[in-house]
């Protein structure tokens, strides 16, 4: 799965460039999740103002929300819901799409007729991802934290500037590079996961079948591990 | 002498010398000798197993072989690296058993994506010679169609029309007749022929439908368990006494007295 991801960028850098294709898939990644994206952060955000103005209102620091959602979103929640989100929608159907490539002897033509699969299929699948799953984490957050802000301000009556202040207060830059780090890291892993997944793909309907469960699992897994392992670096 | 020797040498096109290949513990191929001749059409025939898929495979560089050589126009491609197998492998075109057509792409996409991809042809270019080759194959106003839309005798057509549209050197078509009625395999049995005439490449079929192979074969090879049991002009291999190859015939149909003449 390395060795896709190196030759897949070292592809990158290498003749010809297709611009039309990064474009495409930043489309189907980036506009296409847009919709899905924005209903789960809003409602993220709901319920998280709820449960921590709740919490919080057990030891009267209902002025905590702000700075808490704000660390949450940014360094967790953000990152990892919305990896969950792009796999379910983006890299089931990166593998299933290659995976069928595969079965019915896509992939062979492409390389019969002299052209790199791995450049012209998954190259600009990685690339769209890296790019766009940052910006549609930094989307969610912002829709969450909005969202919140109408649970706290305008439902349960906190100060509007009490709730803001107090992001402003403790969100640091450091937050946001560390959700950023997160995304960009967990975007490449969600392509080559699911691009190797379908690439590799045997055996007809069913291989592809499996191929797309396993990219799903794996992506799932591979980003929680990878949550810690980054969490840890960047905190220690 | 010599020129005679020239002249032989510059017909042969394709020479594989003992070509072993195993998968695992399975040995597929067990020492292939092969020669295939510029201009004409080989038919290679084996029944389904036999590894006639593996060589083709072997050809472009698809699959590496253990041991062997394959010599396309003078240099061994299993020398290769991937680089050289590109420049290789823009000589040949090739006819997929399922006709591997682009599915995210239409007819006119799926036959222009050659031309894209290794010319610099204007739009204009490409839509001329996209256009030129529907109209060869009888596939006017295909061009908007989607692969999923077509019977299996056009995709064929299509396939045909996206391998041949950057002129290659060599054509390949796996089992090109497979899983098609006797009219439509006729049909493609003249597309094979027309397009050697017309176009004058050489042509590699394999196959394992006997009656269309005498119907296009200018030389036969027949493979059996991973070995090239017989090779040689159609009447030769139609009057051979090995007992296999005249199973393998009399069982596909083949009236061999009408064939023997």
């Amino acid at each position: 799965m390395i060795i896709l991801l190196l030759r897949a960028m070292r592809a990158l850098f290498s003749r010809p460039f297709r611009g039309h294709l990064f474009v495409r898939h930043m489309e189907f990644i980036g506009a296409g999740s847009f919709f899905i994206v924005f209903l789960t952060g809003t409602f993220t955000g709901l319920v998280l103002a709820l449960q921590l103005l709740d919490g919080f209102s057990r030891f009267q620091a209902e002025g905590l929300t702000g700075a808490t959602m704000s660390l949450a979103l940014c360094r967790e929640m953000g990152p990892v819901l919305t990896a969950l989100i792009v796999t379910g929608r983006v890299g089931s159907s990166m593998a299933t799409e290659l995976g069928t490539m595969r079965v019915t002897e896509q992939i062979d033509a492409l390389k019969t007729m002299a052209v790199n699969p791995v450049q012209y299929l998954i190259t600009p699948r990685i690339i769209a991802c890296i790019t766009m799953v940052p910006i549609l984490t930094m989307f969610f957050t912002v829709v969450a934290l909005v969202s919140a802000e109408y649970i706290v301000v305008d439902v349960m009556n906190v100060d509007r500037g009490l709730y803001k202040g107090n992001i402003q207060q403790f969100l640091t830059n450091r937050d946001i590079v560390i959700g950023l780090v997160k995304s960009v890291v967990f975007g490449a892993t969600i392509a080559t996961v699911s691009c190797f997944k379908g690439y590799k793909a045997r055996g007809g309907a069913r291989g592809v079948g499996d191929a797309t469960t396993q990219s799903v699992v794996f992506s799932f897994i591979a980003i929680f591990i990878l949550d810690y392992v980054i969490t840890a670096i960047m905190l220690m | 002498m010599l020129t005679d020797q020239n002249a032989k040498a510059a017909s042969v096109a394709i020479e594989v010398n003992d070509l072993h290949k195993s998968f695992g513990d399975h040995a597929v191929l067990k020492g292939i000798n092969l020669t295939i001749h510029r201009g004409q059409i080989t038919t290679i025939i084996g029944g389904s197993g036999s590894g006639k898929s593996v060589l083709i495979k072997h050809l472009i560089g698809l699959i590496r072989p253990d041991s062997g050589t394959i010599v396309v126009d003078g240099s061994d491609i299993t020398e290769m690296d991937e680089v050289g197998l590109v420049q290789v492998r823009r000589k040949f075109g090739m006819l997929f058993q399922h006709s591997a057509l682009f599915d995210s792409m239409n007819v006119e996409e799926n036959i222009a994506f050659p031309l894209i991809e290794h010319t610099d042809f204007k739009r204009d270019k490409i839509k001329q010679i996209v256009q030129d080759k529907l109209t060869m194959l009888k596939l006017e106003g295909m061009g908007n169609k989607w692969p999923a839309e077509l019977s299996g005798g056009m995709r064929k057509r299509v396939a045909l029309a996206r391998a041949i549209v950057l002129n290659p050197e060599y054509l390949i078509y796996d089992e090109p007749t497979t899983g098609l009625d006797p009219v439509l395999c006729a049909q493609v049995d003249e597309m094979i022929v027309t397009t050697q005439e017309k176009l004058g490449i050489t042509s590699i079929v394999i196959s394992h439908d006997m009656a269309s192979t005498f119907r296009v074969a200018h030389h036969i090879a027949m493979i059996h368990d991973g070995r090239i049991l017989i090779s040689g002009a159609p009447h030769t291999v139609a009057h051979s006494d090995l007992p296999q190859v005249e199973t393998f015939m009399t069982t596909s149909g083949v009236q061999l007295e009408a064939i023997r003449g």
